[in-house]
């Protein structure tokens, strides 16, 4: 920042948690939801961050009703697609904060192949997974990460398959950046990851586990009453520029591994490797759309 | 022998030849031994010519030669290394070897035009850069502006009218306009934009586009001073404008306040790193015409931050002070010195022979934000001879008598000054073995000082300093200079110094050294050991890094204990590890309620029953609500609620 930035900086406003506070939320009491839009109203709020500069994209399912809550813009997408609207928004509009909020359904399932993607295209995002393990909104279906035996509507004998693990698979994606794993019911934790998250160049991934108390009320009950089943990475040593490490820790889910897994800032973003130097004025897009359709004109003999 | 020895002192102290004394040496006619094998550079592949490529670059013709001959076979590369002889013998004017060069440009070899060529070179390409990145930077901040005008011209009732859309469409005739008119008008509100944020655009639009980008270049520190402050005003608006077009472009202009904040402010808006944006002002300076004047008018414009490149070239630094103390003026010297004590300036000196080797610094020079000054030796001025301008400047480079420094404000205090570019740094002067052979053609090699007394055999207008003594004559009264250097001044010497020179057949000679150019030695070498003690100056502190101190011990737990204990008979909420899970708001919103970071605290007890209290421990996901002990004993179900409690006191 220069000093003219400086200067004029000084006139910047100062925002509530109220100037961020769109709608009133309709999740359930006691959903992990409610703790994740406190942490980033918090995070817009310590970071001034301009409303009418900020958006926030989403898919389906109760996490994607988070554009709602908000009073930035937003864009509440289609199942599975929130993370390449996201991606346009960012590569047209180069000057906003991109947050993404998705569901483990909307993330893992139907957008998985967007997931994978956007991770190799490494654009810069935030994106936050909620990660309740169950399909909330339409009433208790097994999700993509529901642990094996979980009794829901679609699977009333237990889950027949291993849960996927979103941690192992982001990290196994070529051009990973950050990823970082966090637990609703620790809010201190929540915002210093998520903050962490913002702050990141690049695409940041944060598994943020929540609690369903609707349609699965006790599978986090024994974690949160003894602490010693969460592991807190920052104070454990963790090496979060390890990628092998990151992996390693990435895998176990007793204790639950909290904190920043894996950072590295040197990774390139798409929206940079395609950026051109060039000036796009309205003559230069004029001269290129002429120079396309001169390809196809019939001139007259 | 007696008798000689007098001769010699007396040559020594007066620099008068007697009748018998040792012999006088005519100008030209010899030179220092060390640089004798030197005499042909044409036949050695050193750094010069260099290629000064277009996109700024310099390169050494000698690397693009073995690179561009890598991997041919042997005739081709003879032929180009025939070839790279001859342009450095001057046969040639430019390359037309047998294999390609990966760069092309002008050649530019060690001569009295070089030290300004170079800069100029390096500073034009940076500032291409500059003012393109500047220009695209402008160009960016109207086409946001426009945009903003465009858009409000779309949503206007004449944007929107039934011509306009026709028009947008290429003048179709299969769509109904007016209806799209219509109904555009009605989905869309107009809301123009304020008349005088328009206004303001408008002229933000014209302000942007005044920049004279140069390239100034100036001879002369007045004119370059003029041209500055006439051209401030128009650097100062322009630089509001921009800041104004940010703000307006991110739609942060706030009227009541940047208003009258672009009307009063004025070149505060113009900082140093906002001033390296603009385009900057090469001056490049005579260093023979450094007078007082000039000096004054330099120092004022290094003063004044402005963004200004001096380029100071000496040709001749062995010229005698016309006023004053005898000896030479030196005025390198006080140049460096001046420009040091600014402490904000940057400052690279050295010999034309070593740019190529400082390219990086002078390079980092050119780039930095504020004032720089290079002071620069061409070696092509004074008496040298048929010796080269590069074998004469890298002789002065080698006597410390213009050694390399460079100042650079922007890093650390112990990095900042730097002798690194000079040979031997450490030492008083660079040492180099001399070989030769003796009277019985045996070889016998010696360790040699190159010192400023050699560096003025160099020039035929002191030759008169110099008497060789046949070898006949010689005798154990004499020494090297750098041994007649380190003895005190002022006491008559026991010896005589002399240093070795080397005649036209390359036969070596001892030559005796008149006590002028002693002393004149003598205070080079004070000079040199005061930038010597600067930079140890600047390393005393990292030295004396304060002794590692025991691991602190760990933070006792006193915090912790120094916390009151919680009264379990007291209602609480442990706010900082709420999880904002909605719980006990929606039980009771007056008794609950929220801080500012959305974490629940308990604010007012009274507005709700013992019963409510538990009923939010019950469901409080994170367990932190504490209900303690009923505050009205008349409340009905007591005890069961007591009872149910107890796991959350």
């Amino acid at each position: 920042m220069n000093d003219t930035a400086c200067l004029l900086k000084l006139y910047d406003e100062k925002y509530e948690l109220e100037d961020y506070q769109g709608g009133v939320p309709r999740w359930c009491s006691g959903c992990g939801d409610n703790a994740i839009l406190a942490a980033v109203q918090r995070l817009c709020r310590d970071e001034a961050l301009h409303p009418e500069k900020t958006v926030f994209v989403s898919g389906i399912g109760c996490s994607s009703r988070f554009p709602h809550y908000m009073r930035t813009y937003g864009f509440h997408g289609i199942h599975g697609r929130a993370l390449p609207v996201a991606e346009g928004v960012r590569m047209a509009r180069p000057d906003l904060h991109v947050f993404v909020n998705t569901g483990d359904g909307d993330c893992c399932s139907i957008g998985a192949a967007h997931w994978i993607h956007a991770v190799r295209y490494n654009m810069n995002l935030s994106v936050f997974l909620h990660d309740n393990q169950i399909y909330g909104l339409t009433k208790k279906q097994a999700s993509p990460t529901s642990p094996r035996g979980t009794k829901s509507n679609t699977s009333p004998r237990g889950s027949w398959l291993e849960a996927l693990n979103p941690l192992t698979v982001t990290l196994g994606v070529q051009n990973v950046s950050f990823v970082a794993q966090v637990v609703d019911w620790m809010p201190d934790v929540l915002y210093e990851v998520v903050r962490a998250a913002f702050h990141h160049k690049g695409l940041s991934f944060v598994r943020i586990i929540q609690r369903c108390p609707e349609w699965l009320p006790d599978q986090w009950e024994p974690f949160i009453k003894d602490p010693k089943r969460v592991q807190r990475l920052e104070s454990s040593g963790h090496d979060a520029g390890n990628l092998d490490r990151a992996r390693e820790v990435a895998s176990k889910m007793d204790p639950i591994p909290v904190g920043i897994l894996y950072r590295n800032e040197n990774v390139p973003c798409y929206e940079d490797l395609r950026r051109s130097p060039k000036l796009r004025t309205p003559e230069l897009v004029r001269t290129g759309l002429e120079a396309e359709f001169d390809k196809f004109t019939v001139w007259p003999s | 022998m007696h008798a000689d020895f007098q001769a010699q002192l007396a040559f020594h102290l007066t620099g008068q030849n007697l009748a018998e004394g040792p012999q006088p040496v005519a100008a030209f006619e010899m030179i220092p031994a060390l640089l004798a094998r030197y005499r042909n550079l044409a036949a050695l592949r050193y750094d010069f010519p260099l290629v000064l490529s277009k996109d700024g670059a310099i390169h050494r013709l000698s690397t693009l030669v073995d690179e561009a001959c890598s991997g041919v076979d042997e005739k081709t590369r003879k032929l180009a290394l025939n070839h790279e002889r001859g342009i450095r013998a001057g046969n040639a004017k430019a390359w037309n070897g047998p294999v390609p060069l990966a760069a092309d440009g002008e050649l530019a070899d060690c001569d009295a035009k070089l030290p300004g060529r170079l800069v100029a070179h390096v500073w034009r390409a940076l500032e291409e850069k500059r003012s393109r990145a500047m220009k695209d930077n402008i160009e960016r901040l109207k086409s946001k502006l426009s945009d903003i005008l465009a858009a409000d011209d779309a949503r206007s009732d004449e944007g929107r009218s039934a011509q306009t859309l026709r028009a947008s469409f290429g003048g179709r005739d299969d769509l109904d306009f007016e209806a799209l008119s219509g109904l555009l008008k009605r989905a869309l509100p107009a809301r123009p934009l304020p008349a005088s944020r328009k206004r303001r655009i408008e002229s933000l639009l014209k302000r942007l586009g005044a920049l004279d980008f140069g390239p100034f270049v100036f001879d002369n520190c007045a004119e370059a001073l003029a041209a500055y402050r006439a051209r401030l005003p128009q650097l100062i608006a322009l630089s509001k404008a921009i800041a104004a077009a940010r703000l307006e472009a991110a739609g942060e202009y706030v009227e009541a306040r940047h208003d009258e904040f672009f009307e009063r402010c004025g070149a505060s808006l113009l900082g140093a790193e906002g001033l390296a944006d603009f385009p900057g002002t090469l001056v490049q300076l005579d260093g023979a015409e450094l007078g007082m004047a000039h000096n004054a008018q330099l120092a004022e414009m290094l003063a004044l931050g402005m963004p200004v490149k001096v380029l100071v070239q000496f040709d001749d630094i062995l010229h005698r002070a016309p006023v004053g103390r005898p000896g030479f003026a030196l005025r390198s010297h006080a140049l460096a010195g001046m420009a040091l004590g600014l402490q904000e300036v940057y400052v690279l000196q050295c010999c034309a022979s070593s740019l190529y080797e400082m390219r990086e610094d002078l390079r980092k020079g050119l780039e930095y934000p504020g004032a720089a000054v290079f002071s620069v030796f061409s070696g092509a001025g004074g008496e040298s001879g048929k010796l080269p301008a590069y074998l004469v400047a890298a002789a002065a480079a080698e006597s410390r008598v213009f050694p390399a420094l460079r100042y650079d404000p922007s890093l650390q205090n112990s990095e900042r000054f730097s002798l690194a570019g000079n040979p031997q740094a450490d030492k008083d002067w660079a040492l180099r073995e001399l070989a030769y052979e003796d009277a019985k053609l045996q070889t016998v090699r010696e360790e040699v000082a190159f010192t400023l007394a050699d560096f003025a055999a160099c020039d035929g207008r002191y030759a008169g300093w110099f008497a060789r003594v046949p070898k006949e004559r010689t005798n154990g009264g004499m020494v090297p200079v750098r041994e007649s250097v380190a003895a005190p001044a002022g006491t008559l010497p026991e010896k005589v110094p002399y240093v070795l020179l080397a005649d036209g057949l390359n036969r070596l000679h001892k030559a005796i050294v008149a006590d002028e150019l002693i002393g004149e030695t003598r205070r080079c070498l004070e000079f040199w050991r005061s930038l010597q003690e600067r930079v140890h100056k600047k390393e005393a502190p990292v030295t004396e890094t304060p002794k590692a101190e025991a691991p602190a011990p760990a933070p006792a737990p006193a915090a912790e204990a120094e916390k009151p204990a919680r009264n379990p008979d007291e209602p609480s909420i442990e706010t900082p590890r709420c999880s904002t899970c909605e719980e006990c708001v929606k039980i009771n919103n007056r008794m609950f309620a929220y801080d500012a970071n959305k974490q629940a605290y308990i604010a007012d007890l009274n507005a709700g029953t013992y019963r409510e209290l538990v009923e939010a421990a019950e469901n409080c996901q994170v367990s932190i609500i504490h209900p303690g002990k009923p505050r009205n004993a008349q409340e009905p179900g007591l005890e069961e609620l007591i009872a149910r409690a107890e796991p959350f006191l």
